[in-house]
């Protein structure tokens, strides 16, 4: 039955009323929304409402931290399973004591051996014993659980080194017997951290060209996000988008709206960046982690192969099956009559013989 | 709203805008959507000596639309049309990008008087006299109403 449009109208004025009274639930469990204000549910009615806790615990809390912190909804208590048990907390000297005790062991027994050692030969052997000892240990690479939760399930039995907290990179990952592995990993960490806030010293200074304001002072915490384009005019993410997303008759699409508003070069996409990157690799690096991030993310428009992405494989969401093969698109060209190139639906027997709505509904 | 935050930066830079720009731009006092503007005539065009008014007004969903900007002042030149002022710019239809700030599209307007388009005229007079080579009728033509009606003495007068 056709549906009036002036009941739709209706209907839709009904549901956006609605909306207006929910609180958002991006904003509720988060304390910031991506759509700030225009995002249709309420702000207000979601900040004052008491978040809703749930009795699980925190995975992520669990495994190490987690980034919501306050907000999170589910309890931040390390379980006994999860716990890092005393021993694996292995601090240099603590390694050191159980060398000694190993020690203290070999030259009891080789005092109390039958033909009974030189002391000149007893140190010797004590210090070869020692290098080795202090080698192997040194060699043993980091455990790659310890160091991203805190906890491994081998626990001492493991195998390889259980290492400190780092505190600038919020991991375990501080090697605790080599001094060698220890100091590089403290020059990495202490280079990122330097790297990383002058990278924020130089981004607090851009200016997007759209709203004349600095990127990162815009009050909603959420849209403190440059869009990058090709070419090196700095934008906010949302006013980049808002202006590609411009449908207007009046406004060119080609020569306009997909271009740099500064120098009209085209770019196809826009690519959301926390930092302004200092030069070309960055801009690279930042893009590629972007398509990369994107790539795992399934396309709702290929719909695990039901439906059509009109991007085909030029998409950079994933196009694959259910059980994760990957699925090429295959778009099946056909000329009209008026020489117009036009796609076709990829048409399935299957589809048809399981009585697909598609074609249930033609047939009726 | 953005576009509000928008006009008051832009008004704070017009403000500071150099003398010798020749252009002064300031926003209604009741309303930051509607703006004055006034281009003195570019030096070494039929409309030097001439101060031309201008009026913005500057939609709501400004900067990704384009203002509508109209001559108050009658000019006779090929792209503005002589009766309703309306000015046919490129930047100002389809060529528009938020890049743009209303004194760069004051700029653009004088260039535009500089360098007039005679192939799309709103002024059909101007634009044959382009068309067909008559140079000196056409800027005998606009030094004529800008003195009559541009120039200083008669703006006081009226």
């Amino acid at each position: 039955m056709p549906v009036h449009p002036t009941s739709l109208l209706a209907f839709w004025a009904e549901v956006v009323a609605l909306c207006c009274s929910v609180p958002c639930r991006y904003f509720f469990s988060r304390r910031r929304c991506d759509k700030g204000d225009d995002c249709r549910f309420s702000h207000a009615a979601a900040a004052g409402s008491e978040l809703e806790r749930f009795e699980e615990p925190c995975m992520f809390y669990a495994r190490g931290r987690c980034t919501e912190g306050d907000f999170c909804r589910f309890q931040h208590i390390r379980t006994e399973d999860n716990r890092v048990p005393a021993a694996d907390r292995r601090t240099p000297s603590e390694c050191l004591d159980r060398l000694q005790e190993g020690l203290e062991s070999l030259s009891l027994g080789q005092s109390t051996g039958p033909d009974g050692c030189a002391p000149e030969a007893l140190g010797e052997a004590e210090s070869q014993l020692q290098e080795q000892l202090h080698a192997e240990c040194e060699a043993q690479p980091l455990c790659e659980e310890f160091t991203a939760s805190g906890s491994c399930r081998e626990g001492d039995d493991c195998s390889k080194a259980h290492g400190n907290w780092c505190s600038s990179c919020s991991k375990y990952a501080l090697h605790p017997i080599s001094r060698l592995a220890y100091l590089n990993h403290l020059g990495e960490c202490g280079a990122r951290v330097r790297h990383s806030r002058t990278n924020m010293d130089a981004s607090r200074a851009v200016t997007c060209s759209i709203c004349l304001e600095v990127v990162l002072d815009n009050p909603d915490k959420g849209q403190r996000k440059f869009g990058l384009l090709d070419c090196q005019h700095s934008f906010c993410l949302t006013c980049i988008r808002q202006w590609r997303s411009n449908t207007d008759d009046q406004v060119d699409l080609e020569s306009a709206v997909r271009t740099c508003p500064i120098c009209r070069c085209t770019s196809h996409f826009v690519t959301p960046s926390n930092t302004w990157p200092a030069n070309d690799e960055e801009k690279a690096a930042i893009r590629l982690a972007y398509m990369s991030r994107l790539a795992k993310i399934d396309c709702r428009n290929f719909d695990f192969g039901r439906g059509i992405c009109p991007f085909g494989s030029s998409c950079f969401y994933r196009h694959a099956d259910r059980d994760g093969t990957p699925m090429a698109q295959q778009v099946r060209w056909y000329n009209t009559a008026d020489g117009v190139r036009k796609s076709l639906q990829p048409t399935l027997l299957s589809s048809f013989l399981e009585n697909d709505r598609r074609f249930f509904n033609l047939r009726r | 709203m953005a576009s509000k935050s928008r006009l008051l930066k832009e008004a704070r830079e017009c403000a500071k805008a150099p003398a010798d720009l020749g252009i002064s731009l300031q926003p209604d006092e009741r309303n930051i959507h509607t703006w004055r503007g006034h281009i003195r005539g570019p030096s070494g065009t039929p409309f030097e000596g001439g101060t031309f008014e201008l009026t913005l007004s500057v939609p709501q969903n400004y900067p990704l639309f384009p203002p509508s900007v109209r001559f108050k002042t009658k000019i006779f030149h090929p792209n503005v049309h002589f009766k309703t002022g309306e000015i046919c710019l490129d930047i100002l239809k389809g060529a528009w990008t938020p890049a743009w700030t209303l004194l760069a599209v004051c700029q653009a307007i004088s260039a535009l008087m500089a360098d007039p388009a005679p192939d799309s005229p709103l002024n059909c007079d101007a634009g044959n006299l382009l068309r067909g080579g008559d140079l000196r009728g056409y800027a005998s033509m606009a030094r004529c109403y800008t003195l009559d009606l541009a120039s200083a003495p008669a703006r006081q007068l009226s």
